[in-house]
Parts: C-alpha cells; sequence; structure tokens
C-alpha cells in the first residue's frame, strides 16, 4: 500500500472503529491494516481513544434538565425587562465602536472574546431595533450582562 | 483541495462519504426525526426541550472537559450551554446540524467558564514522559485501563483544536464537516487538525 492509501485509511478509522463502515469496507480496511504496522500503530491510538469516553457525572443531567425547566418558566418582570433594555442600549453602543470600520479585524476578536452569546446576538451584527429580541435574548443578554 | 483527493479515491472502492460535509448527504430518518423534535422544542414543548437535553448533554459535557480538562468546570459550562442554547433555540437556522450548533455553543461556554476560573492546564508532559514501561503481561484488562490513563493525559497535552479535533472525530463520531462547524474553522483546517493531533499523540505515546 503506499502513502496515499495511508492517508484514506487513516480518515477512515473512527468510523471504522466506530462500526460506522458497510462490512465489505471493513474488511477492506482490515486487508490494510495486516500489512501496514504504522496504520496498525494509529488505529490502536483510535480505538484506545474510542473506548476512553468520559462517563457523564450522575446527576448533572437532572441539574440540567431544572435549570432548562427553571429558565424557560420563568416570566421577566417589567422591572428586569427594562433593566435587559438599557444594558443592551449599552451593549449596542459598543457594538457600533466595534464595527466601525478601520477596526474590522480587532473588533471580529472583540466579539469573540465576549463570549457565544454576543457573538450571535443579532444586537452585533446589524438589528439595533430592542424589539426584534425574543423575551428570552433579553433575558439572556441580561444575565450575561450580569456575571 | 480535500474534496477533489476524495473524489480520486472513490476509485479504490472505498466509501468516502464520511468524509464530505454533512450537507452534501440526504437527510436521514435519524435526521428528519431530530428535526421534529427541534421544532416541537422550538414551538415551546417542555418534554420535546428534555429530550433535547437528555439526547446531546453526554456530548457537550465531553466537549467542554475536553476544553476546560476540568470535570466540575465542564458541568457548570454543560449547563449553560444547554440552558443558552435551549433559550435562543430561534437562532439555530439549520445552516448546520443541531448537534454542530449545539458543540459550538459548548465550546464557547467551555472558555467563557474558563476565562472566569482563571483556568490554567496543569497537566504535565512530564507525567506522560515519565509513566514506567508497560508490564509485559499484565492483564489485558488492566493493560487497557492503563493505556486510556496515558492516552488521556496525552490528549490534554494537544493543543486545544487538535486536542478538541481528535475527541469530536473519534469519540463523539463527528464528521470533518460538522467539526469545521463546531470549531468555526474550515473542513480542511479540522482535517488538518485532526491528523496533527493523532500524530502528536502517537509520538506522545511511543
Amino acid at each position: 500500500m503506499n502513502r496515499y492509501d495511508c492517508e484514506t485509511i487513516r480518515d477512515l478509522l473512527p468510523s471504522l472503529i466506530r462500526g460506522e463502515m458497510l462490512p465489505h469496507e471493513a474488511v477492506r480496511i482490515e486487508r490494510h491494516l495486516a500489512d501496514c504496522p504504522a496504520c496498525t500503530a494509529e488505529a490502536e491510538v483510535v480505538r484506545v481513544l474510542q473506548a476512553t469516553l468520559a462517563p457523564v457525572p450522575a446527576g448533572l443531567e437532572t441539574r440540567v434538565l431544572q435549570a432548562v425547566r427553571h429558565r424557560s418558566t420563568r416570566r421577566p418582570t417589567p422591572a428586569r425587562l427594562a433593566l435587559a433594555a438599557t444594558v443592551a442600549a449599552a451593549v449596542l453602543g459598543g457594538a457600533l465602536v466595534l464595527n466601525a470600520p478601520d477596526g474590522d479585524g480587532a473588533a471580529q476578536t472583540d466579539v469573540e472574546a465576549v463570549g457565544w452569546a454576543a457573538a450571535d446576538d443579532p444586537l452585533l451584527h446589524g438589528s439595533s431595533a430592542l424589539q426584534d429580541l425574543t423575551v428570552d435574548e433579553l433575558e439572556h443578554l441580561l444575565e450575561e450582562l450580569e456575571r | 483541495m480535500g474534496s477533489c483527493r476524495f473524489n480520486a479515491l472513490s476509485g479504490h472502492g472505498i466509501d468516502t462519504s464520511v468524509l464530505r460535509p454533512v450537507a452534501a448527504q440526504p437527510p436521514t430518518p435519524q435526521a428528519r426525526e431530530e428535526a421534529t423534535v427541534l421544532e416541537r422544542a422550538r414551538a415551546g414543548e417542555a418534554e420535546a426541550r428534555d429530550e433535547l437535553v437528555r439526547r446531546y448533554l453526554p456530548d457537550v459535557y465531553r466537549t467542554a472537559a475536553r476544553v476546560l480538562g476540568d470535570r466540575d468546570l465542564a458541568e457548570d459550562a454543560a449547563q449553560d450551554a444547554m440552558v443558552n442554547a435551549l433559550a435562543g433555540l430561534a437562532r439555530f437556522r439549520g445552516d448546520s446540524t443541531f448537534r454542530t450548533w449545539l458543540l459550538r455553543i459548548a465550546i464557547n461556554a467551555a472558555r467563557t467558564v474558563g476565562r472566569r476560573n482563571g483556568r490554567r492546564r496543569e497537566v504535565a508532559l512530564s507525567l506522560v514522559e515519565n509513566q514506567p514501561a508497560r508490564q509485559p503481561d499484565p492483564a489485558r484488562q488492566a493493560e487497557r485501563a492503563s493505556d486510556a490513563e496515558l492516552l488521556d493525559r496525552a490528549l490534554s497535552e494537544l493543543p486545544t483544536k487538535q486536542r478538541l479535533a481528535v475527541a469530536l472525530r473519534v469519540q463523539q463520531g463527528l464528521s470533518y464537516g460538522e467539526i469545521a462547524g463546531a470549531l468555526q474553522c474550515s473542513e480542511g483546517a479540522a482535517r488538518v487538525n485532526y491528523h496533527l493531533g493523532v500524530k502528536r499523540l502517537r509520538e506522545l505515546l511511543r
């Protein structure tokens, strides 16, 4: 087998070891492994890796389910919504600075630095109207900024 | 570049579909079922949201754990990611798989938790290098466990993108396209990170 074949085989090893390949394809790869010590060594690494899945801690699922239910049943009070609107406006001001024409590269870095919520936030991507945000999004924004 | 090479590989009789982006594949029954659950969750159905938590929490937790190298912090990040993702479900536009979208949120949540806690990775390379030589004839299961521990430590030594590419590909079964979506890089970069990671692992474990 040449190097070209080895690259293909190594790309497919995770699928082989997860049992996701058709039988005739698996046989073809196993045949290659029988003749190729380098790919066999990589297959062993992939096998052990596949076998070392960290267990999910007991109780985490219950904890997350409770947090999700709590979040979805919370109703924003007028005071919280007003506060959310205020902080969102402050973020919008920051976004306008970040998106200034002469600072695109830096703006992207800064947007990434504030985390996924801000990176995905419509306020940071051109939507300037607070009424475009859902209650969930306002709530989320508020929580992010309260941290 | 990659796709040309993969197309040529079809001549070898090997199904390389796992190397192509998910978007190029027709929806599977599993994908259709997932879309139904997502729609129900979007409509506010609590049971559907619970189902998404049960289905994806293991992937989210393990991904966060690979970013942080700390189980307690990974639990916090996993909870943040699931809560925030489900609260912002309207933002999911279906440009990637839901799992890819969710794992991207998990990675960012883990980074946020890490920054908040001033996380520093503490696993020293010497822990791997100073391991005693493998016993010639231990029980096979014990040897496996030892290998797994060594490998886990070696994995923690990889740069974040390599570590995540390896973990997502091998342990969570993501395609290169999905990994690219989760890591916010190109598919080629995902593939390179995976191969560099596995190569480095082999060197660390030699």
